[in-house]
């Protein structure tokens, strides 16, 4: 152990150190959440949009860098929940705008605002036409032989629904982040959903579906402290000005939650969360049943070490359910978003995404 | 997480809180007591003392551990709600709490829907189910807009490629939606 002096001296000067922080703090905090409370302008990768469908959009984002990577890169979101403009949150912290950068013509299917109106939209609705015309139009625009699909948690679901039935899709690399296959290893979702006490039929009839601020209250329940931490996070960094506009884009995009679609969200609790069909092999759409084992692309399967929403366990599902024979795993620390949003995305998941599909884009 | 456990889980949960809180401060209170009580304050003040200072001269920034304390105690705070509310009987609780609400929601609803629709009348201002239907109209006339712009796309497409193409009765089909898997098609044949 040092001696006193030593330790009162070390001690004087950390008290010394933080009373300057604090004043930085206050500083900060006076000059861009009082004087200046705007939010940085967010999603800024430019963009155009291709084709709509009601309130779903196709964007294209036009690629970059002066050489071009072959085959169209098209991301599929979660459906409902939370807007997908965390993908393209800010300039140097944004998913999409690394990847143009490196050479993909990128495309997103951004669904809209859920509301009640869009009660009746079913995995049926998006898996056998929704996503087969999104997809037409990027080959028709991209004029490739087939495109690197990306599905991002529920979008994922959708994406491994699509390819399950569809064997001979024109889909050449399939990337699945943080995408639920194995719901019996849900966590607390699959805890509160997969109880047959939870009033789903009941809730869709009232509500056509989940209606925003239940939304938000669910998923704020699922992480009681983490507004607590989050604002303590906020005070510890406010010294520093960078962190100050990637708390404020975080900040309202995790308090940006839209509904979920009445048909959709009863499917998902009933034959997902609650008898886990996709991956024993039962779920049927149309009559047909999905099977993961058509699934016979190269796949890159990423999870999150600190994921409270989709497991690890929950994702890793997928790796022995399809059947590809190149497949790659990755589980990275962080959570749910910041695997593919945080910035530790940029150093590992990023350059390892774009890797792995350069080297098996070759037309 | 934690799997589903027996309805009894919550309650154990607590009462062993309670257990280990109460053997805490039991032993706090056996632990040998000086004569004079303020040595007694003494005794607490030093041991306190020297349990801070152990742990701040383990890391030379003394802010920067209290913070890392601070934060690893809401992760902790965090995980008991969580080991709480991953339990069988509060899913069950809340399960059956949610259904009471709708189910309380929709008897207001239906007994204040005469009264409010006939308000909306007096006010010539449309009601929630006309505007909720006015809106699906909408999603399927838009859902059709865009069947009617896909089929015009391939009968343009096939005009384009000429007389030696496919006729327009017969528009090539879509390269991304398969009409069935090659095995289901063997079966049937």
């Amino acid at each position: 152990m040092a001696d006193p002096m030593t330790q009162a001296a070390a001690f004087t000067q950390a008290i010394q150190n933080e009373l300057q922080k604090n004043l930085a703090r206050w500083s900060n905090w006076m000059s861009d959440f009082v004087v200046s409370p705007a939010e940085p302008p967010m999603a800024q990768t430019p963009r155009d949009l291709v084709w709509k469908r009601g309130k779903i959009q196709l964007y294209r984002y036009p690629a970059q860098a002066a050489q071009r990577q072959p085959l169209p890169y098209f991301m599929v979101p979660w459906l409902g929940i939370s807007r997908p403009y965390i993908l393209d949150m800010l300039p140097g912290h944004s998913m999409i705008e690394y990847l143009v950068q490196q050479g993909h013509e990128v495309y997103l299917l951004d669904w809209g605002v859920i509301a009640e109106e869009d009660k009746n939209l079913s995995l049926e609705d998006i898996v056998f036409k929704i996503l087969p015309r999104a997809i037409d139009t990027i080959l028709d625009l991209s004029q490739a032989p087939a495109l690197n699909l990306n599905g991002f948690c529920l979008g994922g679901v959708i994406t491994n629904s699509y390819l399950g039935l569809h064997p001979d899709a024109p889909v050449r690399n399939y990337i699945a982040i943080v995408t639920p296959v194995d719901f019996a290893h849900g966590g607390l979702l699959k805890t509160w959903l997969g109880h047959e006490a939870f009033p789903t039929d009941l809730l869709v009839r009232q509500y056509g579906g989940i209606p925003t601020y239940l939304m938000g209250m669910g998923f704020k329940m699922l992480r009681p402290t983490g507004d607590a931490a989050t604002l303590s996070g906020l005070w510890f960094n406010l010294d520093t000005k960078d962190y100050i506009p990637i708390f404020k884009a975080m900040d309202r995009w995790a308090n940006d939650f839209v509904g979920m679609p009445g048909r959709f969200f009863s499917q998902i609790q009933h034959e997902l969360y609650a008898q886990n069909k996709m991956l024993k092999g039962e779920l049927v759409l149309q009559g047909r049943r999905v099977d993961l084992r058509n699934i016979q692309q190269p796949m890159f399967v990423a999870t999150a070490s600190k994921d409270h929403i989709v497991p690890p366990l929950a994702a890793k599902g997928l790796m022995d359910a399809v059947g590809s024979q190149d497949k790659k795993f990755m589980e990275l620390p962080g959570g749910h978003i910041s695997v593919f949003s945080g910035r530790q995305a940029h150093k590992i998941l990023w350059p390892a995404l774009h890797e792995w599909v350069v080297e098996r884009s070759a037309v | 997480m934690s799997p589903q456990a027996s309805p009894n889980s919550f309650l154990e949960f607590w009462q062993d809180f309670l257990r280990q809180s109460s053997s805490f401060w039991s032993q706090a209170a056996t632990a040998p007591q000086p004569p004079d009580p303020s040595q007694a304050w003494q005794q607490f003040v030093t041991m306190w003392t020297e349990f801070w200072t152990k742990a701040f001269t383990l890391s030379p920034d003394t802010i920067q551990t209290s913070q890392k304390l601070w934060m690893e105690q809401l992760e902790t705070i965090s995980q008991g709600f969580t080991k709480v509310m991953g339990t069988d009987i509060f899913a069950t609780m809340q399960g059956k709490f949610f259904e009471q609400q709708l189910r309380w929601q929709d008897y207001l609803t239906k007994t204040m829907q005469p009264q409010t629709d006939a308000a909306l009348r007096a006010l010539n201002l449309p009601s929630r189910n006309q505007m909720d239907r006015l809106f699906e109209r909408i999603v399927n006339i838009e859902e059709r807009l865009d069947d009617l712009e896909t089929d015009t796309r391939i009968i343009r497409r096939a005009l384009r490629h000429g007389n030696d193409a496919a006729p327009v009765a017969d528009p090539p089909p879509s390269r991304a939606r398969n009409r069935k898997a090659p095995k289901e098609e063997e079966a049937e044949s």
